[in-house]
């Protein structure tokens, strides 16, 4: 019998809907057939903790006296957009430092802000009649701040490749560092945890879906940037889905710093460690069969992140069951594997959403209105030469 | 016992055959795990003793009574404070088995008997949990 999201939130208020996380809906799915679960089960969260450089925070300042229209700022020497209004900015996660380099970025500053740190903010101004100030320095914190939101145009990643690299030079890739002569696979997805692997047809999902966001309340705000909805089919029956992403929008000041991370990538870059979250409710057996699925039935493709291509070589279909169990078959060859994302902290957010909805602080919201298909991925036109 | 250990030798020690001597005299087997020593500068020599409990111990006396500074390690060589949040980054460059990340909890394992010092965790741990005992000193 279908159900809808006014019966599951109805059951929520009363106290009586079941929650279970996607890792306990796939382990009870080797005992139960698919439509007693759906029977069941109302609600299942989804959960994941991984690198995601498309993030930063909008941050407005509040204004001096006199005035100042910023066009160049910085935070913590980090610079910051000066394309925006006179005290408005966004800085962005991935952005180095002009001191430290990529030792210090703007997911730094963010971190900063969320632990309460002081945060120096220098600014140049572009003067007019109205905004006289040609320079300001200040100490800001997050509470001194107007508003401080994240919005990341691409979190959330559907299944992302696994990498390995065939060359016999080590690679330092956004995927970790990637061993010469196939000496490692680096995955990020949460598998069986993954939210859009668990709603894959965006049933659920949509603009407007309140989500587990830095350990606060957030919503999906739009597509993410550069999502598809990738689709494979197998000769063996198995399906893969891929490409997707959200765009997300959720308040800085209630985040924690448990689930919000700054991070370098070695001889790569900054970019920040996002725990979100999904509740997916369970309206049929349709979807159960997707919610229930687990590590062994969801599979990512290896690639090699050797040669600094976008078109990457392809070398196998790998299930999340091989790449959890620390190794994987390449080439006749037993590989080691090792995950970007955190498999602990994704169940721990899994968890702690189960809490949140059972408890009645998390309600379910139905799409305003859904997220856009996207069938392809369009590459950039270039001009002139093709060397780098 | 095996035990992994650091010597810091003044300059005027480097020529003096000390692993011989542990080898020969103290029924030692010794493991070089990283050296920088050149004639005339401070050395450094980072060592596996592996032998009987009561030879190891007798080594590290020998040592310790030479002039020269002794680091033993022990499990802080490698620290993961509250900092670590279990992504995997590091296990994935360890070149022996000494971190391990798997089922049922996926959260990170050391295992100092395993490590062979070479600090490739030092520098792929995007949050900074993994340190050297000695470069704080
Ligand atoms: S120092 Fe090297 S061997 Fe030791 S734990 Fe780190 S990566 Fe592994
Ligand atoms: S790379 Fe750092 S944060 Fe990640 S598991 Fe290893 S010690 Fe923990």
């Amino acid at each position: 019998m279908a159900k809808t999201f006014e019966q599951i939130n109805e059951k929520i208020k009363k106290g009586t809907a079941v929650v279970l996380t996607a890792d306990e809906v796939a382990r009870l799915a080797k005992t139960k057939s698919i439509e007693a679960l759906a029977e069941e089960v109302d609600v299942v969260t989804t959960a994941t903790f991984g690198p995601m450089c498309s993030s930063g925070a909008f941050l407005n300042f509040g204004h001096s006296d006199p005035p100042i229209k910023m066009a160049q700022l910085e935070l913590n020497g980090v610079p910051a957009s000066g394309g925006l209004a006179a005290v408005d900015t966004y800085i962005g996660a991935t952005e180095p430092s002009l001191d430290r380099g990529i030792q210090y970025g703007g997911a730094h500053v963010i971190e900063d802000l969320l632990r309460g740190n002081p945060v120096t903010l220098k600014a140049r101004g572009f003067t007019t009649d109205c905004y006289p100030r040609k320079e300001v320095t200040a100490k800001v914190t997050l509470e001194t701040l107007n508003q401080a939101y994240m919005f990341n145009p691409r979190n959330a990643y559907q299944n992302y490749s696994a990498a390995t690299n065939s060359t016999d030079k080590k690679k330092f890739t956004y995927m970790g560092c990637v061993l010469p002569n196939f000496g490692n696979v680096m995955y990020s997805t949460s598998g069986q945890l993954s939210p859009l692997l668990k709603d894959p047809q965006l049933r659920t999902i949509g603009i407007g879906t309140r989500v587990f966001f830095g350990g606060a309340i957030g919503y999906v705000a739009w597509q993410g940037t550069q999502a598809v909805n990738g689709y494979e089919k197998f000769d063996d029956g198995a399906e893969m889905y891929s490409g997707y992403t959200l765009a997300l929008i959720g308040d800085l000041k209630q985040m924690s710093p448990e689930f919000i991370r700054a991070a370098v990538m070695e001889a790569y870059g900054t970019t920040i460690f996002i725990g979100m979250g999904i509740p997916i409710p369970v309206l049929d057996a349709e979807l159960m069969a997707q919610l229930a699925k687990s590590d062994e039935e969801l599979y990512t493709h290896i690639y090699d992140y050797g040669l600094g291509l976008l078109k990457k070589p392809t070398y196998r279909r790998v299930s999340y069951a091989e790449l959890r169990s620390g190794s994987v078959e390449l080439n006749g060859k037993m590989v080691k594997t090792a995950s970007l994302s955190s498999i602990s902290k994704a169940r721990t957010i899994a968890e702690r959403i189960k809490t949140m909805v059972k408890s009645g602080e998390f309600s379910l919201t139905q799409p305003v209105a859904p997220l856009p298909k996207t069938e392809k991925f369009k590459t950039m036109t270039m001009i002139g030469g093709e060397g780098i | 016992m095996k035990k992994k250990i650091a010597l810091i030798f003044p300059p005027e020690i480097t020529d003096k055959p000390l692993i011989t001597e542990l080898v020969k005299h103290h029924n030692i087997v010794v493991n070089i795990l990283k050296a920088s020593i050149s004639g005339g500068k401070q050395g450094k020599m980072t060592l596996e003793l592996s032998g009987k409990d009561s030879d190891v111990e007798k080594a590290l006396e020998y040592l310790s009574k030479e002039n020269l500074e002794v680091i033993v390690y022990t499990d802080s060589v490698i620290r993961y404070e509250e900092q670590c949040v279990e992504c995997g980054a590091c296990v994935g460059v360890c070149p022996s088995k000494a971190l391990t990340m798997s089922a049922p909890d996926y959260l990170l394992k050391f295992d100092m008997e395993l490590c062979v010092l070479c600090g490739h965790c030092v520098k792929a741990c995007p949050v900074r949990a993994i340190t050297f005992f000695d470069d704080e000193a």
